[in-house]
């Protein structure tokens, strides 16, 4: 009895002289039909001593492949050269053996190569030929010529093999010579690379060809492949197992074993399909399950000796492809051949290592060992033995990390470049640090600082055991009047973080008399300066050292010349000109950069939908004076009298295209017939400070006001008068910008968006014709692509595609399609990078409208049809994913606020409706909310109706007539705010009563004399 | 490309000019210390208001988002700025005045419409002002001291949603999208700085300081959020260097050179749509710059005054 059941067993059977090419089993999974010389014969697989029923017909060519239909099990179909032959073997049966063709079909002109039934089909066919042309056939048709209904026509030599994909029968991929195409029926001109749909991935693929490799693909990402298996010969066959995650393959050439792989480990077998019994390669193998228990399943191999094998399928095959069966229980006779298993597996794990040694005992069982790597080699490199010995030496330098061999590399590296390049680090302490982040020693960071000098600070020396640098700061743009003559040195000790002033700095010391008093300041000033700094950097863990130098250098710099602007002042008049530009008169003011305000005289802004505002009164010619000496007599602006004796101008440059500014100026724009003056009376004696450009702040000012408190000033503001009048271009430009920006209100107002009105289908083509209509090539193509993957979407065909899916192929809603989503992100991802965020959301908006329909029809068809619409599960239906939804949203969200901009309320508000709750921006500030207080604690203020803060529960409002709770049609009056129940009032006012009922004595109702409409209702507002 | 022209009527040199939300109303100012607002739709085109308040030349100007009614602020050499409200068509009164500024206001932005009436104000003092208005009556100010050493000269909000705010990164506890007050500031310490508001500190935070132009940023912009996951910014150098400062979900902020006029740039401004820079130049030319698929920025076209 044991030996008896199948599924339990391995076993051999021997046909004498029988030629096999090709076999297969039928969708019932009892039926093996065998293709052979001269016909095919059935097997029936659960009764294998029952006779064959051959199936014979006269040609003299063999049988090349046989496929069975999936879904009415009794059709086969068959090639034999050029012609296909369909049977119904149930017929054949009845006609005892009659070698009727049931079907011919003859259009290929070469030899066919393969055919197979459409998965989702009782009667459509695929067939590819060497004439280069694959057929999609239904067998309905009666008309020979009108049979094949679609025909695909490669450009490159025959098809070799194809296979429809398992989940979408409009998929279909195809090999040729050296490469796959993948067709969809719906599309004639779509080829991608990619050979065995997965059972798992709907997007996976895998093929197998002469370069002993079986790759695996995701079609979603064609550029490149995701896995691989190296083999050590050419792969003929890659299937998937129809349970967990394997693989099995057959090899060409001399190996007689079938191997499965797990999809997980690719590295190695993880089973050989071996027995000393076969001695020929296999032809082609097929699964089967069993119809008592689905769980169970058996592997069929056809090999050249002529051999058919069914290979039992253990527990431990199961497990090393992630699979575990739902058995159940075993029985006596099943135990016996687990055992059986165990030693099997036991003995493969052994073999791992080492040899082959064949499991000893039934000559059915399988053997490890022929495809296992040897030991030495690590498993990831997985060369074969054979492998290594067939690379040669050359191929082995030109890549030495695929074949691990570093000791030639590193033996050659040295030999060429003997000599210096082995002593130049011995030789050369002086270490090369370019980026700051590598230094890690205080020695590193005064390298550094040694080889990136910092203006104005020079290293006088360091003590690394103390951790103490040297420096000294000079000010380079300090003048020779302020400054002592000699550089004032200021040692500085930074020690870690902290920043001390060693000796009296330069600001103590050189200050000499006149700006003692800011010293300290600067110092503290400086110090937190450079305490900030240092804390930031070591925030970020960077070296301080060379920040902290160039930034007390710079501060340096820039308090010396404040230094010198306060001492200005002090000086015989007072009055000096900034820096180097020292006219000798001691007259002129002194400004620095700190006190400029500097007005744009132009600029260009954007306004909503394109425009731009945009405007230029920047005259150069009155930006000329670089010398005010030589400005005073030809300068039309000068509202003062040159002959005073105070009277100066600050300096004011265009900023040069030649790039000579020179450091202490900068571009004082003016308003130069405006003119600020400045009136220092002292002693009788007017000092008249003129400030033509407006340039001196008002900070200047002061500064010398506080330190001469015997002068009075006064500082007005006087516009020039007569010829000094400057006429400025005061005009204002707009212009359009609108043909860059790609989106448009005038699309906007016309997209459609809602579908509540209109099919998305018919949706999609109106806005193709908008975009169409605004000269958007681009939009009208993605529309009409939209128009065309939103055609199963209407109402009805989302119903009918979801209650015929498994039976049809047409109408499956397109988010099924293995590249739909890939579609939609790829044009996502193509606006995104435009920027063309109208798009993007009017798109969103249209898929998931989509979605909701796929949505409500899966819903609508489970609540009637119960577990059979779960076959497509629900979220296949959708369009949009989570993270895609993510981005739209934020896209609806950016095109509202356009919209809004735009003024198109309506239309944002109908885009606002797709934007999801958890996009909504929480409030930061509260706006304006209407709520009520409870009449029996005013303390309660709440927007709910009722008070939830008393025992009772009240109303929070109540009627002014007849007090009790308010709930219903309510009204009040506007100018006092009493009212109640619309019925109530109604009664009140009824008569002449026109006051307010709670006798707060507003008079609700007007007299009625006074009233337009006297006949109108007597509620105080409606 | 036709440019409509608008005969302001200044009687000095115009420092700013912006449409308001809607593009129907264009506010300038001038050195003659007025503002004046331009109805650029309907009968009233051509006869701006006249808004006197300002004692010296206005800066800039700026239109609050029209949830807030007819607002505007200006600012002005006599360290104020003004914030005005239309109360009846075309007769404006100041509804707040801000003067502690201790130096000339040079530019001021209304924060996105989200944070409420809140403007910040950059002065030649060095500070920033973020002036917000709390209460019916109250406006409050917070002041960052030194926020550019010498200046403020531009400021420039972010959007209210962070880039990628609606993505899984950038939400709050409750699932709802974080709001965060971040603007932009260039001064004339030759910085681009972006400072952020901690509500947990409650006071303005440095987030990011931009070293890159060797002369004092003349104009900050912070490109407005349509959705996508990126910040940007532009800014104009005094040296005519136009740099673009992107930043993904990565930390640090790359920069790009886009531009280096020979001129001094006035001014940077994006479009709505946030693809389009438009560079004001001391030449006149306004160039309008494009992001390219591969991100690079193309100039793709030049306005210019005497069209």
């Amino acid at each position: 009895m044991a030996e008896d059941d199948p599924w339990r067993q391995s076993m051999g059977i021997h046909f004498e002289g029988l030629h096999v090419t090709t076999i297969g089993v039928d969708a019932t999974n009892t039926v093996g039909a065998f293709g052979t010389l001269n016909g095919v014969f059935l097997l029936d697989l659960e009764d294998l001593t029952s006779p064959t029923t051959a199936i014979s017909f006269r040609n003299q060519y063999d049988v090349r492949t046989l496929h069975w239909n999936r879904i009415q099990s009794s059709l086969l179909a068959c090639t034999s050269n050029d012609k296909v032959y369909v049977w119904d073997v149930a017929q054949l049966e009845e006609a005892d053996g009659d070698t009727r063709v049931h079907t011919e079909l003859s259009k290929h002109v070469r030899s066919v190569n393969d055919i197979e039934w459409q998965a989702q089909s009782a009667h459509v066919l695929a067939s590819c030929a060497s004439d280069a042309y694959i057929y999609i056939w239904d067998i309905r048709e009666p008309s020979t010529e009108k049979r094949a209904f679609t025909s695909y026509r490669t450009d490159r030599a025959g098809v070799s093999q194809l296979a429809w994909n398992r989940h979408d029968g409009n998929i279909l991929a195809s090999a040729h010579a050296g490469f796959v195409r993948i067709w969809d029926m719906r599309n004639e001109s779509l080829p991608i690379f990619g050979i065995d749909w997965s059972y798992n991935v709907s997007s996976e693929l895998v093929t197998c060809a002469l370069d002993k490799l079986v790759k695996f693909w995701d079609v979603n990402k064609p550029e490149n492949f995701i896995d691989y298996i190296q083999s050590s010969s050419p792969i003929r066959r890659a299937k998937y197992t129809p349970f967990g995650g394997g693989l099995v393959t057959a090899s060409s050439s001399t190996h007689t074993d079938l191997k499965l792989w797990s999809r997980a480990s690719l590295r190695s077998p993880s089973h050989t399909f071996a027995a000393t019994s076969v001695r020929g390669q296999p032809t082609d193998f097929v699964w089967r399950f069993s119809p008592y228990d689905s769980s169970t399943y058996q592997l069929l191999s056809w090999s050249s000796d002529s051999q058919l094998r069914l290979w039992a399928i253990s527990d431990d095959v199961f497990a090393s492809v992630g699979h575990t069966p739902s058995r159940r229980p075993l029985s006596p006779a099943v135990r016996l051949n687990k055992l059986a298993g165990v030693g099997a597996a036991g003995a493969a794990a052994a073999g791992t290592g080492a040899s082959a040694t064949n499991a000893a005992g039934t000559g059915t069982s399988s053997s490890p060992g022929l495809a296992v790597p040897v030991g030495g080699m690590s498993p990831s490199a997985a060369p074969s033995p054979r492998d290594v010995e067939l690379v040669s030496p050359g191929s082995e330098a030109s890549s030495p990390p695929a074949l691990g061999s570093p000791p030639s590399v590193a033996l050659r590296v040295p030999s060429k470049m003997a000599g210096g390049g082995m002593r130049s680090p011995a030789a050369s302490p002086i270490f090369r640090v370019d980026s700051e982040s590598q230094l890690t020693t205080l020695e590193q960071e005064v390298v550094y600082l040694k080889q990136h000098p910092v203006d104005g600070a020079s290293l006088d020396r360091a003590n690394y055991g103390a951790g103490l640098v040297f420096l000294t700061f000079t000010s380079q743009t300090s003048s020779s009047e302020i400054s002592p003559p000699s550089a004032p040195a200021t040692p500085i000790e930074l020690r870690g973080p902290t920043l001390e002033f060693v000796q009296r700095s330069f600001f103590s010391a050189s200050s000499s008399a006149r700006s003692s008093e800011t010293t300290p300041d600067v110092k503290i000033r400086l110090k937190e300066l450079v305490g900030s700094l240092i804390q930031m950097r070591e925030r970020e863990s960077m070296p301080c050292l060379h920040a902290t130098v160039t930034e007390i250098a710079t501060q340096f710099d820039l308090l010396s010349k404040a230094k010198a602007n306060h001492a200005l002042h002090d000086g015989e008049g007072g009055l000096e000109a900034g820096g180097r530009g020292h006219t000798g008169g001691n007259e002129s003011i002194s400004v620095v950069a700190a006190e400029f305000v500097c007005p744009r005289l132009g600029g260009a802004y954007f306004g909503p939908r394109g425009t731009i505002v945009f405007w230029n009164c920047f005259n150069p010619s009155l930006f000329r004076l670089s010398n005010p000496a030589n400005q005073l007599g030809d300068d039309d602006v000068e509202p003062e009298s040159p002959t005073s004796p105070t009277s100066g101008r600050a300096r004011a440059q265009q900023p040069g295209r030649d790039g000579s500014r020179s450091a202490e100026t900068c571009w004082p724009a003016m308003w130069s017939d405006l003119s600020l003056s400045l009136e220092l009376e002292q002693q009788g004696r007017e000092l008249h400070v003129s400030d033509t450009g407006g340039v001196l702040a008002t900070d200047v000012l002061s500064s010398i006001l506080e330190s001469r408190p015997s002068l009075s000033a006064k500082v007005s503001l006087t516009r020039a008068t007569g010829q000094a009048k400057v006429h400025h271009k005061t005009r204002v430009r707009l212009a359009s910008a609108a043909r860059f920006i790609l989106a448009s209100p005038t699309l906007a107002e016309q997209y459609a968006v809602d579908a509540s009105r209109a099919s998305l289908p018919a949706l999609c083509q109106a806005n193709a014709g908008v975009a169409a209509r605004a000269k958007r090539r681009d939009l009208v193509r993605v529309w009409k692509l939209a128009a065309q993957m939103l055609s199963a979407y209407t109402p009805r065909a989302l119903a009918g595609a979801l209650c015929r899916l498994g039976s049809s192929a047409s109408g499956v809603p397109w988010a099924v399609h293995p590249f739909a989503r890939a579609t939609l992100a790829s044009l996502f991802d193509h606006y995104a990078g435009l920027g063309d965020v109208q798009t993007l959301a009017v798109l969103s908006c249209v898929f998931a409208q989509a979605d909701a329909a796929a949505v409500a029809a899966h819903a609508a068809v489970a609540a009637h049809l119960g577990g059979s619409a779960a076959r497509m599960p629900r979220d296949a239906l959708l369009f949009v994913d989570a993270p895609l939804e993510a981005r739209a949203n934020a896209y609806r969200l950016g095109y509202c606020r356009l919209l809004h901009a735009w003024g198109l309320l309506n239309k944002r508000a109908e885009v606002a409706k797709f934007v999801t709750l958890a996009a909504q921006v929480a409030p930061f500030s509260s706006s304006v909310m209407l709520a009520n207080t409870c009449p029996h604690d005013p303390v309660v203020v709440s927007a709910a109706p009722q008070c939830f803060a008393c025992p009772q529960s009240h109303f929070m409002l109540e009627c002014g007539v007849c007090r009790r709770g308010m709930r219903g049609l309510a009204s009040a009056c506007l100018k006092c705010g009493h009212g109640g129940h619309v019925r109530c009032l109604a009664t009140w006012f009824d008569g002449s009563i026109q006051v307010c009922p709670t006798g707060c004595g507003c008079k609700c109702i007007p007299d009625r004399a006074a009233r337009l409409q006297p006949q109108t209702g007597v509620v105080v507002m409606d | 490309m036709a440019a409509q022209g608008i005969e302001t009527g200044h009687e000095d040199m115009v420092h700013d000019a912006q449409l308001d939300y809607y593009g129907k109303r264009l506010a300038t100012a001038s050195s003659d210390t007025t503002v004046k607002v331009f109805d650029m739709v309907g009968e009233a085109k051509g006869q701006p208001a006249v808004l006197n308040g300002h004692s010296a030349p206005v800066w800039a100007v700026a239109w609050a988002h029209p949830m807030f009614g007819s607002m505007l602020a200006s600012c002005s050499y006599d360290k104020k700025v003004l914030v005005w409200k239309e109360e009846t068509a075309g007769s404006w009164v100041v509804v707040y005045e801000f003067s502690e500024a201790a130096g000339s206001v040079n530019t001021i932005a209304w924060a996105p419409h989200e944070f409420g009436l809140v403007l910040a104000a950059g002065s030649s003092d060095g500070s920033l002002s973020i002036i917000s208005k709390t209460e019916a009556t109250d406006w409050t100010v917070t002041v960052v001291k030194d926020a550019h050493r010498v200046g403020v000269n531009s400021v420039s909000w972010a959007p209210a949603l962070p880039e990628g705010a609606l993505t899984s990164a950038g939400k709050a506890d409750d699932g709802s999208a974080a709001l965060c007050q971040r603007l932009v500031s260039g001064g004339c310490d030759n910085m681009v700085r972006i400072w952020r508001y901690s509500t947990q500190e409650s006071r303005w935070l440095q987030d990011a300081e931009l070293a890159h132009h060797t002369e004092w940023v003349r104009s900050v912009a912070w490109a407005p959020n349509v959705g996508l996951p990126t910040s940007t910014i532009a800014s104009a150098g005094q040296d005519g260097e136009v740099v673009v400062w992107s930043r993904g979900s990565e930390p640090h902020w790359s920069k790009t050179v886009i531009a280096q006029l020979t001129e001094t740039p006035w001014s940077v401004s994006f479009s709505l749509t946030g693809n389009i820079l438009a560079v004001a130049g001391a030449d006149g030319a306004v160039t309008l710059w494009k992001e390219d698929l591969d991100g690079e920025w193309r100039q793709v076209s030049t306005l210019t005054d005497e069209a």
